[in-house]
């Protein structure tokens, strides 16, 4: 009975399209149908355009990751429980806290999106900077908080001072979004300060501390919010796999926090949420030093390129502790994000009311040589 | 083999450093003996088991999926790229506009997302027990509340039941959520029952129709509800990537209702969907040879393994699903334990179904494996067992 079914299954796989591909082998018989199969040109990377607009990972995913993935796909029809369990154990090992105090999501914004729909309270206030990340406003029907936006200081870092004012006066629920680095500005916020505030904040005030980029981050005033979660209920700390690990398409983040509020989040986590190709790409890149070191060095030469042909054309920059800055542009940045388009390069969306800067990720080297070169031209042509 | 056999040619770049694949011990059942993804603990006797208990395709992804799937994994460390329209071709296969469609990881996210926009404020969800729970999990963790009605007698669900009870508590009512086929039992809500609930209870009630299991269903009785959503009802329809299409790990389900009810519910929603699946499913709308394949030789092993239980003595709840249930005359919990001594997994508890056992329908190697088991565990047939 076995036989018969495998031989049936065999002479599915001769009938489909892929008994070409078993005879020719390798990546040559499959190159040209899977052209024919992407169709050419579709959205964003196949438009041939570089994508400078949303603080990804030029390098793509490291080969021990695609590697992982490769194995993992015989995993493809099997629930990932036991691989999310696994996963789960390393991060948790790896970060000194209890397994139960970790808690994956497709990316961060789905752990942000837990935090927001768990916190949410009447009379509760969303307290968070202008600009800055502006996924956790998304995810909750407006009315549940009263939004609080707190422009940044003029050395662009969170301004705790009027956020802690915000948070703590009128003695509801508060929903901290401390975003550091910040994005979109690239600039950090002191964790000293932080830590003040966090020591001294009263239960209701809830700090969700993003640290999408803190693996790109070499100054010493910034460092993470982890330790608190060892003694405080009150503050969840988010993490990703989509900035210097590369992983953006494969959905994969988490957060670390006190058992209970885990537990509490947990609630609003979809059920099997994570993928397995996502688990096992994740697994091989986690630390994964030859990756991040790599990443670093890329990201730096981009940087000092960019740092370097911004401050020969005087357009102010901000400071960056992250993949991308934020520049200003001498102008109207619709038009100007349009004319870079119509050069090969999508950058920033809007973040107001910075509407005069754009946000600008790092590519490749080469990539962002030919991006400066685009921006001297622009200056020919008094485009900027 | 055939999983196998598409790995070797999955991301063919990598084909290289898989050279030596073939060289690895195998299975007595075709799928690679494989080292667990690199710095993850080892997931000591998964391998070895005969995965009855999840009601996942054990043949995986088809060969055109695959081929699919390859062209994607470039796009891994970006958050936009072709994705083959996916969510476009969804909208086409129902008839219906890409307003009308919600992805998600999953239909578990869809059913989240459901729950969380329609139950927000405290209400009820009503429905039957047992069913799949994932709702009423959702309801609870946000502080809502379930009534959970029983199943008739013949294992179907009493519509003029939940007519009732959803009319007696109208202002408190979110939402109704019937599973159709029912998981666990397999068991279709006839397409007549369906309009009659939709008839008969007010027509402001969201309707959560879960069709995870629509296509492996023979029943002339059963329709989707889809066309119900075309008429203007508040009805979602689920519909999951992760059965007869095998990509229950790669996480791709998605809901299918009124325009302005979807907009309510992507409040809730993340950009939840990898790239590789996207592809897969891509392809796994045009493969309808591997979907037939499926669906018949599933079906075949559910008959032919229903069959030898009831020859046994044995009641099998008639199914239109990749698993069934199988009446076992003494705890489930006890028999599941005697199962995974012989290295086969089976179905978990469904109260208050608590001496029924839910077996998935997995290879025909699996199901073998299954029935001799049961023949150890089961030595006298259901008369010697229902007396204890």
């Amino acid at each position: 009975m076995r036989e018969g079914l495998q031989m049936r299954r065999r002479d599915f796989i001769r009938a489909g399209t892929l008994g070409g591909l078993a005879a020719g082998g390798g990546i040559g018989g499959l190159g040209d149908p899977l052209a024919a199969i992407v169709g050419g040109p579709g959205r964003g990377v196949a438009e041939g355009r570089v994508r400078l607009s949303s603080n990804e990972n030029p390098l793509g995913i490291s080969s021990a990751a695609k590697d992982a993935l490769v194995e993992a796909i015989v995993l493809a029809n099997r629930y990932p429980a036991d691989q999310h369990r696994a996963l789960v154990a390393k991060l948790a090992a790896a970060h000194e806290v209890g397994e139960d105090q970790v808690v994956l999501g497709t990316g961060s914004a789905e752990v942000l999106q837990m935090a927001v729909q768990a916190y949410a309270a009447p009379r509760a206030k969303l307290v968070m900077a202008e600009p800055t990340y502006e996924a956790v406003t998304n995810y909750q029907r407006t009315e549940a908080y009263e939004l609080v936006r707190v422009p940044l200081t003029p050395g662009h870092e969170h301004d705790l001072d009027r956020m802690r004012e915000a948070a703590e006066s009128s003695g509801h629920p508060a929903l901290v979004y401390l975003c550091n680095p910040n994005n979109p500005t690239a600039t950090i916020t002191s964790s000293a300060a932080i830590d003040a505030w966090i020591a001294d904040a009263p239960d209701h005030v809830f700090f969700l501390s993003d640290e999408a980029y803190i693996e790109y981050v070499e100054d010493e005033r910034m460092w993470s919010s982890l330790p608190w979660i060892a003694k405080k209920r009150n503050v969840l700390v988010v993490r990703t796999f989509s900035k210097i690990y590369g992983l953006a398409g494969l959905r994969i983040g988490y957060g670390i926090a006190h058992p209970d509020t885990a537990a509490r989040l947990s609630d609003f986590a979809s059920r099997n949420n994570i993928n397995q190709l996502a688990i096992a790409a994740a697994g091989a890149s986690f630390r994964d030093e030859g990756l991040m070191e790599k990443s670093r060095v890329v990201n730096r030469e981009s940087r000092q390129m960019v740092e370097a042909t911004l401050d020969e054309l005087g357009l102010e920059r901000m400071p960056t502790q992250a993949n991308f800055l934020m520049h200003r542009i001498n102008g109207d940045l619709a038009t100007y994000r349009g004319r870079m388009a119509e050069a090969g390069f999508l950058v920033g969306r809007d973040f107001p009311p910075m509407l005069d800067w754009n946000r600008l990720s790092f590519g490749l080297p080469e990539d962002m040589g030919r991006f400066c070169d685009t921006l001297r031209d622009f200056r020919g042509k008094g485009w900027t | 083999m055939n999983t196998r056999f598409s790995r070797r040619h999955f991301m063919g770049s990598a084909a290289a450093a898989l050279g030596a694949l073939g060289l690895r011990p195998q299975s007595a059942f075709g799928v690679a003996l494989r080292p667990p993804p690199p710095g993850l603990a080892p997931l000591d006797p998964y391998d070895d088991l005969a995965k009855l208990s999840s009601n996942e395709n054990p043949y995986g992804p088809s060969d055109k999926m695959m081929a699919s799937m390859n062209a994607a994994w470039k796009y891994s460390n970006r958050y936009g790229y072709p994705d083959g329209d996916i969510h476009e071709k969804i909208a086409e296969h129902h008839g219906v506009s890409t307003r009308n469609i919600i992805m998600n990881a999953g239909s578990g996210e869809t059913l989240k997302v459901a729950g969380i926009t329609f139950l927000g404020h405290e209400e009820k969800v009503v429905g039957v027990e047992p069913t799949y729970t994932s709702v009423y999990r959702v309801a609870s963790g946000i502080d809502a509340d379930v009534i959970a009605r029983p199943l008739l007698a013949d294992h179907t669900q009493d519509i003029d039941d939940l007519i009732k009870v959803t009319k007696r508590n109208y202002r408190d009512v979110g939402m109704v959520y019937v599973v159709n086929p029912n998981n666990p039992t397999g068991v279709i809500v006839p397409d007549s029952d369906i309009r009659q609930l939709l008839d008969g209870i007010p027509e402001d009630i969201p309707v959560l129709i879960d069709e995870a299991y629509h296509h492996f269903i023979q029943d002339p009785s059963y329709s989707s509800a889809v066309k119900y959503i075309k008429e203007g009802r508040k009805v979602i329809v689920t519909r999951t990537f992760s059965k007869i299409y095998g990509m229950a790990g790669l996480r791709l389900g998605y809901g299918i209702a009124p325009a302005e009810m979807i907009s309510e519910m992507r409040t809730y929603a993340t950009g939840s969907v990898n790239a590789l699946v996207r592809w897969g499913a891509v392809a796994a709308l045009e493969d309808h040879e591997s979907e037939a394949w499926v669906k018949d030789t599933t079906i075949k092993l559910r008959e032919a393994t229903a069959e030898q239980l009831r020859s046994q003595g044995f009641e099998v709840i008639p199914s239109e699903t990749n698993f069934f249930m199988v009446h076992t005359g003494r705890p489930a919990s006890e028999v599941r334990a005697e199962f995974r001594k012989r290295d086969v997994a089976v179905g978990r508890d469904f109260p208050p179904m608590l001496d029924y056992l839910r077996v998935s329908i997995g290879t025909e190697e699996e199901m073998k494996r299954f029935l001799v088991a049961w023949k150890e565990i089961f030595p006298d047939g259901m008369t010697a067992t229902g007396a204890r």
